[in-house]
């Protein structure tokens, strides 16, 4: 989970706008022409126990003439209606009390998870009650504290470092080495992630790649020697990163098996946990 | 007084010393990076260094704090920083955000219930930031205060030596970015019994005597302390609204108390006698951001941005209101770098925003950061002294650039001021049925979105139409090349008599007083253009024709979109009887962009330099017998700009030294995403 006094430091900037593009999809050549994709229609009321008090169309316009009234039994028709992809209804007062049972909740005891749950549960109940409309219905699943910490207590060990590596010829980072982006995170005791970092941090103490797949035993050594021990190494190239992208959706779990044995994908450490999930994920695919 | 601010920077003992800062948090590197790191900020060219000091930081345990040991010595910091030649900006909060885990308050401060805010509903407000939420203090209670002044207390005791003249610390900054805490709607928060206290002391000092808010408000109070704040917003009658304009009001005389005692702690604990600022995190004058008021008591008060350059129209917005609000245009957060959990700034935005933000105007900037620290990315120098080459090169150059052109000793040229309504920003606050949604701006939650659709008895809901006149009347003006600034129509006489035109939004009613004084600066000899409607009532929607009263037609301007002139006194009065759609808002339709060029003609107050490629542009800066232009390119593509010059003229590239010449016309290569800087030879 998360410490309150997490140590975010020595953030490469282009490693951290890379990590970014790669999270939405924008390093791939493929969904550069998707850009200017059409968004699908949408419709937004705010109404008082069905009385519209206002109607916004895709466009920011208001409609609030052509929509009076709202029969809150059958909102479903709401869609046929408008022909609007995405409808999102609000009572009047909801969001108030949204952050009136939310602010009730919250404690200083709790960590950022822990209060972002209590916000989740609160919203999701206002959806479930029909205060907060939102067409198609978000899967809003009854997630809670407990069973996601527990997730994270067995995928990851305490006073351990997950690093993952992307590496680039192309690219060079601020401090000049062919890193296309780079994430170190560190669990401490009680399971909080207490520092977030990037090789930058590395980069003083003398790192230097010249071909990652020798180089990156630089990068463990390092990181153990001044972060503590690496539970979990990723290291990869962007090219590999991809190609894995293109081929997923047509292999699949798979494919890791397939780049590990290439050599396009270096998980080290590789813990046997993963191990085993990564070959029962090839299987099923099988 | 030793130290004072001007338009153009600071003058210590006489002399001008630019306001070009960079910041650097001494807590977050080692100390035994100082040394170095000032050295560092010298080689780049900075005079000027700015640190927060937080309270969290420097306080063991109830009024116990450490200012000395190794990272925490703010004496040593301020010591080395003097020795250095440097002038200091201290930003003693109490809140001071710097992305710290509880905005810099100390923990226990945030556990003692007396001392925080309190939602419409009574509970606690919570801030949902990472990386812990927190309930934020109440800036009316008293027993906050008393928190806050053994805090300043405190810290006065370190700083006093360093003060302005005997040390270098010649500016503090009276809290951070107040704006309750980004929840700004004005049925959020705060309902502390202290601020509802403040709220009746405020009634009792508008209104005087109850029965004059009995009047104002069409009810029978005997006593202000009967009139509950408002919790949200239920007006059916145009009677009804003036008590949640007054709520609107109140919210931001809550900020200018809070703001005006934490300046008098400040005093109390011997910061004093040196400049007082203050600043706001986004680019709008909007409730409850004010700064006419707020600079009756501050030097000045300044604007933040972080943008990509994607942003430029923010950025110009942002420059065009500080230079038209406060008497030193200036930005005390400019990005160098970027938070965290911000979208990434890279040096390639930077080095577009930053010449673009002096293009319009900004005289004053302190970069936050440039020294890289925890929680934050993207500058020059590393918290560990270390140099990002490129980064470093780029300000280097820039402070160079500064210093040598002299750029901020002039003055940008701005013929036209065009006001925000005050009494329409209020009521687009007001009337709102999305609470509590934050109402920071309303580029971000515009009065579609979540304003009432009521009319209240005008022809229209002047809470939706206001902001649409407004914006296409601005972005008409600014297609016309107009030089040009925002201003607000709390501005006093004085500051309008500046500008040949003033232009602003009326409907059906407008504060008396802000009619008085449009119809002053137009009987001078002032341009005023409004629209759609000639005012008729006053705030408290009693009939007052001031402004109407007398006005003969005198000429109408014909074309597509038609205005008509009126005679005043000296001056010309010019009713736009049109409404625009919020498309329009964006985009003004061409017949008002050839409507504005005309009145720039009639009013004498064209562009010096008209820029004839379309999305190209240009700005004069001007003073001290120079003529300065800024021409930029806010698009991707290359272009070959065009500009239409009053007379044949040679112009020195300020950078490359390159020189250009033209007869009527001056063409200029530009590089997308670029701005050049030019100076007249002979002007």
């Amino acid at each position: 989970m998360l410490d309150e006094n997490i140590k975010v430091v020595d953030i490469d900037a282009l490693h951290w706008l890379h990590l970014f593009e790669l999270l939405s999809g924008r390093a791939f050549d493929e969904r550069k022409g998707e850009k200017g994709r059409k968004k699908p229609a949408r419709l937004f009321v705010i109404h008082e126990q069905g009385k519209v008090l206002k109607a916004l169309d895709s466009e920011q316009r208001l409609i609030t003439d052509k929509l009076r009234h709202i029969d809150l039994s059958g909102l479903e028709k709401l869609e046929e209606l408008f022909g609007a992809g995405t409808i999102f209804l609000v009572e009047r007062g909801a969001p108030r009390r949204f952050m009136q049972v939310v602010q009730r909740r919250l404690s200083l005891s709790q960590n950022y998870i822990e209060q972002l749950l209590e916000m989740y549960q609160v919203f999701r109940q206002m959806v479930e009650s029909r205060e907060f409309y939102i067409h198609p219905p978000l899967p809003l699943r009854d997630i809670r504290y407990a069973g996601l910490f527990n997730l994270f207590k067995l995928a990851l060990p305490e006073d351990k470092l997950v690093v993952l590596v992307v590496f680039s010829g192309e690219h060079k980072d601020l401090s000049s080495l062919p890193i296309y982006t780079s994430l170190i995170f560190r669990v401490r005791k009680g399971h909080f992630i207490d520092l977030l970092t990037t090789t930058d941090h590395l980069a003083r103490f003398g790192l230097s790649v010249s071909n990652w797949r020798q180089d990156y035993h630089r990068v463990i050594r390092l990181c153990e020697q001044r972060l503590g021990e690496v539970f979990l190494g990723i290291f990869t190239s962007l090219s590999a990163i991809i190609e894995l992208q293109r081929e997923f959706a047509k292999q699949g779990m798979g494919i890791f098996n397939r780049f590990l044995k290439e050599d396009k994908i270096i998980l080290n450490p590789f813990p046997l946990r993963l191990k085993m999930l990564l070959k029962m994920a090839g299987r099923f695919k099988r | 007084m030793g130290v004072e601010i001007v338009s153009s920077g600071l003058k210590i003992n006489g002399e001008l010393v630019p306001f070009i800062s960079g910041a650097f948090q001494y807590w977050r590197s080692k100390r035994q990076y100082w040394e170095k790191i000032f050295d560092l900020i010298l080689e780049l060219g900075f005079e000027f260094v700015e640190t927060y000091i937080p309270w969290s930081v420097h306080e063991i345990e109830e009024e116990k704090f450490d200012f000395e040991s190794q990272e925490k010595n703010l004496a040593r910091f301020l010591e080395l920083a003097g020795k250095k030649g440097f002038k200091i900006l201290v930003r003693p909060g109490p809140h001071i955000n710097a992305e710290l885990t509880y905005f810099g308050y100390p923990r226990r401060l945030l556990e003692r219930k007396e001392c925080l805010s309190r939602s419409a509903d009574g509970d606690l407000v919570w801030l949902p930031v990472p990386p812990k939420m927190f309930p934020v203090p109440s800036y009316a209670s008293e027993a906050f205060y008393e928190e806050v002044r053994r805090w300043y207390q405190a810290v006065g005791g370190v700083l006093k030596p360093y003060l302005y003249p005997e040390g270098s610390v010649v500016m503090v900054q009276v809290d951070n970015e107040f704006c309750n805490f980004f929840r700004s709607s004005p049925y959020d928060h705060d309902y502390h019994p202290d601020a509802i206290r403040l709220w009746h002391s405020f009634l009792r000092e508008k209104y005087k005597d109850v029965s004059r808010l009995n009047f104002a408000y069409g009810k029978k109070f005997s006593s202000f302390d009967q009139i509950e704040p408002a919790r949200s917003f239920s007006a059916q009658s145009q009677k009804e609204l003036v008590y949640f304009l007054d709520w609107v009001e109140f919210r931001e005389f809550y900020m200018q108390n809070a703001l005006r005692r934490l300046k008098g702690l400040l005093e109390e604990a011997g910061i004093k006698d040196i400049v007082f600022m203050s600043n706001y995190p986004l680019a709008d004058d909007y409730p409850p951001n004010n700064f006419t008021e707020l600079e009756r008591f501050l030097d000045f008060q300044g604007l933040d941005m972080y943008p990509q350059r994607r942003q430029w129209q923010g950025i110009k917005r942002l420059a065009r209101t500080a230079c038209g609000l406060s008497r030193f245009a200036c930005s005390p957060e400019f990005s160098s770098g970027a938070f965290i959990f911000n979208p990434p700034i890279l040096l390639s935005d930077q080095r577009f925003t930053t010449p673009y933000l002096l293009m319009h105007g900004i005289k004053g900037v302190n970069f936050y950061m440039l020294v890289e620290r925890e929680r934050w990315y993207g500058s020059p120098i590393t918290h560990d002294a270390r140099v990002r080459r490129e980064y470093f090169e780029f300000f280097k150059k820039l402070v160079s650039f500064l210093k040598s052109s002299r750029i901020f000793e002039l003055k940008k040229y701005a013929s036209c001021l065009v006001l925000t309504n005050r009494d329409y920003d209020r009521l687009e606050c007001a009337t709102t049925i999305l609470d509590p949604l934050p109402l920071l701006s309303p580029q971000l939650t515009p009065p579609e979105f979540h304003c009432s659709e009521e009319r209240f008895g005008f022809e229209q809901a002047i809470q939706l139409y206001a902001r649409n006149f407004f914006e296409a009347i601005y972005r008409a003006l600014d297609r016309a090349g107009a030089g040009l600034n925002l201003g607000n129509t709390t501005q006093e006489l004085e500051s309008l008599r500046r500008y040949k035109l003033v232009a602003l939004c009326t409907f059906e009613f407008l504060n008396a007083q802000v009619q008085r004084r449009l119809r002053d600066y137009v009987e001078q000899g002032g341009f005023l253009v409004l629209g759609p409607k000639l005012p008729e009532l006053d705030e408290q929607m009693e009939p007052c024709e001031i402004l109407k009263q007398g006005l003969e037609i005198v000429d109408e301007v014909k074309g597509e979109l038609r205005a008509k002139v009126f005679q005043l006194g000296k001056g010309r009065l010019v009713l736009i009887p049109h409404n625009f759609d919020q498309r329009q808002r964006k985009h003004p339709p061409e017949p008002l962009v050839e409507l504005m060029r005309r009145l720039l003609e009639l009013a004498g107050a064209e562009p010096r330099y008209k820029m004839l490629t379309p999305g190209a542009e240009v700005e004069l800066h001007e003073g001290n017998g120079r003529e300065v232009i800024f021409v930029a390119n806010p698009r991707s593509q290359a272009i070959q700009a065009k500009i239409k010059l009053a007379s044949p003229g040679r112009f020195k590239d300020l950078e490359s030294g390159k020189v250009l010449s033209g007869a009527d016309e001056l063409e200029i290569e530009l590089l997308g995403w670029q701005v050049r800087v030019l100076e007249r030879e002979n002007a």
